[in-house]
């Protein structure tokens, strides 16, 4: 899936006929049923050679802002992001290397997180800095106890 | 830079660009070609970079291995080798320098044409001197993918070949005598990601196969971040024999995967020389490349911009924010290249000047 063809055509129309053709009726459903895929294999699965990642993410924004969920989203971008930088779960030590590791995916996550909700994300970071989760920690959902705690849904 | 060493320059330049009509003379038919004979020890003569650099500054990986079934030189990836194959190595590359110089001398009467019928010399030395580092850049890019166990047979003349080049598998391979090619990009996304610490030679050794004439990727016994970092498909797809701007040899239209803004950022984060930015240029259609900058009407959400030097850059300075350190050299590249799977962008890499 890198030879452009993401981009060719239709993209919109193209993510949600596979979306319907997995038998899901939202990009969410499809998604929230994979609770810890990264976007690419998000994307892989849903076409693994016409379909960016960027793109479901995209998919999964405009499905958020027009159900007011943006926020349980952006909860379960953080949980693909851990489990692709630390799958065992977050480290008892902190090495040099793992603290990189942790460090970009929480820079990656913020980059992914929409404007109106960057100052919540920020705050979470610092707050996950202040205090960090005890060692093993590793959300599965957006669900997850101690995330709902950083990062509360504030949409109703 | 003396007037001889000139010649030379544009004599390789010269035959590594196949733009002149250049014949070998009678009786020296592997001039900057390679016949593979059996059982007999041959010399390297495709690589004669830096002819007049003092034996201590040629790669020191390259050394010529007698044996009896190896046919070429074989590059030792610890850079460890005996000394009696190292002389033999730099005879025969004193060997194939001489014979470099007295095609110079042939190849100067052919420049007094050149020099007449284009801009003049100036002009056409600068791009056949850049000619010759992308010809000398290939040649080290070869060394490494001899350390995959490939000898290294021929360097054609003709101008593409420098770096979309034919091997064959000598010893630790599996067949002789069929041709088989590999992208520019290929070669240069390894020798990149070797470099950077990504990738270790055993793993790219790993990684590759040959089967029925195609250099395979082994995906299967890649480990998961290696495979994250090569992507799935494309370098497959890639070996092919490139055109003139694959292989680099014209101004490609190529994009800066690390913005071009934030270049003396890169820098201090040990993107020099042949880490620089300028060295992981992507080609991208017109509208992958507007669509990835922010136009197109892709995006189904409002409120998140996904441009992507912004992407690039926020991740990068937020995560600088969070570690409390400056991010590694290979950190950021392991992170852009996460990011170009996302954003579906080929993991092929060129090099581009920068503005």
């Amino acid at each position: 899936m890198s030879d452009g063809r993401a981009w060719r055509g239709n993209v919109k129309a193209r993510l949600y006929e596979r979306v319907r053709e997995r038998g899901y009726d939202s990009l969410t459903a499809f998604a929230e049923a994979r609770p810890t895929a990264s976007l690419v294999k998000l994307a892989e699965e849903l076409g693994p050679d016409d379909i960016a990642g960027v793109q479901v993410f995209s998919g999964l924004l405009g499905e958020a802002e027009q159900h007011k969920q943006v926020t349980r989203l952006v909860r379960s971008m953080l949980v693909r992001m851990l489990f692709e930088s630390i799958p065992e779960g977050w480290p008892s030590v902190m090495d040099d290397a793992t603290r990189g590791e942790i460090a970009l995916a929480l820079g990656t996550w913020t980059a992914y997180t929409p404007e109106t909700h960057k100052v919540r994300v920020k705050q979470a970071r610092a707050a996950l800095r202040a205090t960090p989760p005890p060692p093993g920690w590793r959300p599965l959902g957006p669900d997850d106890e101690l995330l709902v705690t950083l990062l509360p849904d504030e949409e109703v | 830079m003396t007037s001889s060493s000139l010649a030379v320059l544009l004599a390789l330049a010269l035959l590594s660009n196949g733009c002149a009509p250049l014949t070998p003379p009678p009786g020296q038919g592997t001039h900057l070609r390679y016949a593979p004979r059996e059982g007999a020890t041959h010399g390297w003569v495709g690589g004669p970079d830096e002819p007049s650099a003092p034996e201590s500054e040629r790669p020191q990986r390259l050394h010529l291995r007698q044996g009896p079934r190896e046919t070429g030189p074989v590059v030792d990836p610890g850079g460890v080798e005996d000394t009696g194959s190292a002389l033999a190595a730099h005879l025969a590359f004193l060997g194939a320098v001489d014979e470099v110089s007295a095609s110079a001398h042939r190849i100067s009467r052919e420049m007094s044409t050149l020099r007449a019928s284009h801009q003049g010399i100036a002009g056409a030395g600068n791009g056949l001197f850049v000619r010759h580092l992308e010809y000398k850049e290939s040649v080290e890019a070869l060394t490494l993918l001899s350390a995959l166990k490939f000898t290294l047979p021929a360097l054609r003349a003709a101008a593409p070949a420098t770096l979309g080049m034919g091997f064959m598998v000598g010893s630790g391979g599996v067949m002789m005598g069929t041709r088989m090619v590999v992208s520019a990009e290929w070669v240069e996304m390894m020798r990149r990601l070797v470099r950077a610490g990504v990738l270790s030679l055993p793993a790219v050794s790993a990684a590759v196969r040959i089967q029925a004439g195609q250099v395979m990727m082994a995906h299967g016994e890649l480990p998961r971040g290696v495979r994250e970092a090569l992507g799935e498909g494309p370098e497959v797809r890639g070996m092919r024999v490139t055109d003139r701007a694959g292989a680099g040899m014209a101004e490609p239209p190529g994009h800066h995967v690390m913005p071009q803004e934030f270049r003396e950022w890169f820098n201090k984060r040990g993107f020099t020389g042949e880490m620089d930015i300028d060295r992981f240029c992507v080609r991208l259609e017109q509208a992958h490349h507007q669509a990835i900058h922010g136009g197109g009407n892709w995006k189904l959400g409002r409120t998140w911009p996904g441009e992507w030097n912004r992407m690039i850059m926020e991740t990068l300075l937020e995560a600088e924010a969070d570690a409390g350190r400056m991010l590694t050299r290979n950190e950021i590249l392991k992170n852009v290249a996460e990011r170009m799977k996302e954003y579906g962008i080929p993991m092929k890499f060129i090099r581009r000047r920068g503005r």
